[in-house]
């Protein structure tokens, strides 16, 4: 076996980061076991994909994911969401805003379902959210904002399109284009879990390598007593100001070659 | 009544500034919008006027950037921003009843109110924008009865969700828009969980509002309606078994500031003469709903547009500010163009003037019942937020209507202790 092994994501419970959130100095503890765990990246709320796992307390993962990402200024960051309740458009401008406020170290991880709530009447395909909210990324090119001053041009505006997306009956009808630019990373890293058909993902996430060793693996969050020298961990070693490496760099993804075209 | 010293202060977020042309008088990147930077700065600037909130509109729907840039980023995201970089500061995001799913929505805001220590509060809007409903699959939007029976609907569901989650007792909802059984399990904020605002000015905000609002962002331009409608709120709150005290009528309140009244409004007219043509003609026309811009300036505004009986129902915009502005513009229609130049806050009162001049307006609607508070919409972000922190901040101080530390951290807990005159 020689492979070169993969840079390695680390998955926080839903349980940890609700725990560590509602207790002061939580998500600095938090951040500490995370860096122990030697990944280059963190996924939260993924339990919701999860039958078994999906129903204990948990944060909204867009709402936690600044406090942790601030915590961890040279990580990457998934957050997990589903078409169970949300909707293509407000999940895209999100993780969006999040690439952009965390300096390009986003991604999204897309499930089938979310096994934490209740469905609604309308079920929608997975795929279809997926493609929605990468098509929806991809409308305003972030070089298009020019800001020149003296002639009062913001943007040029010729370079934002509309998606104009029509899923047909029972399908998603979306205009775009998204209130967000396109970020430093070109657009946010998007994964889809393992139980998921989506093509167009930059990446396959799954608890285990399987088989096929598509899926890229996940690795348990260390216990908090297993955590050594917190204090050395969370002092700022690193030079945040040079070392402004996206998650796509963390990963070695490739920057979508369609934005900004 | 308001007590002493419980002056109500929030700051409107809008792009660079609430002045269109804010990112060409300032030295700052257009991309400053999209970094975490940049908003935490403005919070802890904020933070230090011991300003009680920030707050941020919504509109998930792109506008012209180049007539406005302003929400580049999701409110609750850019709060996130603000909330890392601060400790008290109160934290109001705008989130449609209408395009949003309810339990989506209390689990994402309760989880944010969580993380921030018990700071955020929800404006709840019904969205009545026709560039929004295309990118919801909806060919338009519904008319204003279904839209706010619907909104009263989510309000009502996302409360109980937030009680579930600190009870653990199930939800059984079987509503007319929505139905849903369980509970959410997002573990409750230092104030239990958010702060409801409302900002719609029609009848059907209004009634919204005096049942479960605990703040009011209202539409005003001059005192004495500003005093009527206080009143209304605060007596229909009161038939719901509520007290007049429970919630808190905020108008905006734009703001202009220079160190003599001809600086501030040198500053003014150079804002004004950098905005896109014809900006505050457009802002007038959607608040009239009429097209203007083939009027004579030299000539009154036609009657027929201002005496248009307006349908509830069906008549899209807000009827806040319609009502506001119509009565506001027959007081001051000698030509358009005059109309225009005192149209500055583009529908909110504005003061261009001194700090002192500042003061004395807020002073004035402050103890004469016309407002327990404001969210000041200024002119240039940081520089104008600075001197609002520097310099109107302290005479307010001074004069006895603002407070001089933060009384709690939550924010809930602040305005119930601003409301019992602590």
């Amino acid at each position: 076996m020689t492979e070169t092994p993969a840079p390695t994501i680390v998955t926080v419970p839903d349980a940890d980061l609700a725990a560590a959130a509602a207790r002061p100095g939580g998500i600095a503890r938090l951040a500490d076991r995370i860096r122990a765990s030697g990944a280059v990246a963190v996924a939260i709320g993924t339990d919701r994909f999860d039958l078994e796992r999906g129903r204990g307390h948990r944060l909204d993962p867009t709402a936690a994911a600044l406090a942790l990402g601030r915590a961890l200024p040279t990580h990457g960051l998934l957050v997990a969401a589903a078409p169970t309740r949300e909707h293509p458009y407000n999940v895209a401008r999100r993780v969006l805003s999040l690439d952009h406020v965390l300096d390009a170290r986003v991604g999204l991880v897309v499930g089938a379902r979310d096994h934490g709530l209740p469905v609604t009447a309308e079920q929608h395909d997975v795929a279809e959210f997926a493609e929605v909210v990468r098509g929806l990324w991809r409308t305003w090119p972030l070089d298009s904002i020019v800001g020149d001053r003296e002639a009062g041009r913001f943007a040029d505006t010729k370079r934002i399109r509309p998606l104009d997306h029509d899923g047909g009956p029972g399908g998603y009808r979306v205009r775009g284009p998204l209130t967000t630019p396109s970020s430093r990373q070109g657009e946010p890293v998007l994964a889809v879990w393992h139980d998921v058909a989506y093509e167009g993902a930059d990446l396959v996430l799954g608890a285990h390598r399987d088989d096929t060793g598509v899926a890229h693996p996940l690795i348990p969050l260390p216990a908090a007593a297993d955590v050594s020298e917190p204090s050395r961990a969370s002092s700022p070693t690193t030079d945040t100001a040079t070392d402004r490496r996206t998650l796509r760099d963390l990963l070695g993804l490739p920057v979508p070659a369609t934005v900004g075209a | 009544m308001s007590a002493d010293a419980g002056l109500i202060l929030g700051v409107n977020l809008q792009g660079f500034g609430q002045r269109p042309a804010a990112w060409r008088t300032q030295d700052v990147e257009p991309t400053d919008l999209l970094t975490a930077e940049f908003w935490g700065d403005i919070g802890r600037i904020a933070e230090r006027g011991l300003l009680d909130m920030v707050f941020f509109a919504d509109h998930p729907a792109l506008g012209d950037p180049n007539v406005r840039a302003y929400g580049l980023l999701e409110p609750f995201v850019a709060l996130g921003a603000i909330a890392d970089a601060t400790t008290h500061l109160g934290l109001v995001g705008t989130a449609s009843t209408t395009y949003n799913d309810p339990v989506d929505l209390a689990e994402r805001l309760l989880s944010l109110d969580t993380v921030s220590g018990g700071r955020v509060a929800w404006n709840a809007v019904t969205t009545y924008d026709r560039s929004v409903s295309a990118n919801f699959g909806v060919a338009t939007n519904p008319e204003r009865p279904e839209r706010y029976a619907r909104a009263g609907e989510v309000v009502d569901l996302v409360q109980a969700l937030w009680r579930s989650a600190a009870t653990g007792v199930p939800v059984d909802h079987h509503g007319e828009f929505t139905e849903f059984a369980g509970a959410i399990s997002v573990p409750p904020s230092a104030q239990g969980h958010p702060v409801v605002f409302q900002a719609g000015g029609s009848p059907h905000g209004r009634d919204l509002a005096a049942r479960v609002a605990e703040g009011v962002f209202a539409v005003e331009l001059t005192p004495e309606p500003a005093r009527e409608h206080y009143r209304a709120v605060k007596q229909a709150a009161e038939t719901y078994g509520r007290r007049a005290a429970d919630v808190a009528i905020v108008p905006g309140l734009s703001l202009v500031l220079g160190s003599t009244e001809a600086e501030a409004q040198r500053r003014f007219d150079e804002l004004e003469a950098l905005a896109p043509d014809g900006y505050s003609l457009r802002a007038l026309g959607t608040h009239l709903d009429a097209d203007l811009t083939d009027l004579d300036p030299e000539a009154p505004i036609p009657a027929p547009i201002l005496d248009r009986e307006v349908d509830p129902v069906t008549y899209g915009p807000s009827l806040g500010y319609h009502e506001t502005v119509v009565r506001w513009v027959r007081s001051h229609n000698t030509s358009l163009r005059e109309v225009l130049r005192g149209f500055g806050g583009y529908g909110a009162r504005i003061v261009v003037g001194t700090p002192e001049q500042a003061a004395d307006t807020i002073e004035e609607w402050y103890r004469t019942g016309a407002a327990d508070g404001f969210n000041l919409m200024i002119d240039e972000f940081p520089r104008g937020l600075e001197t609002v922190v520097d310099e109107l901040v302290p005479i307010l101080q001074r004069r006895g209507v603002f407070h001089r530390a933060y009384e709690d951290v939550t924010l809930r807990g602040r305005l119930g202790a601003r409301a019992r005159g602590l």
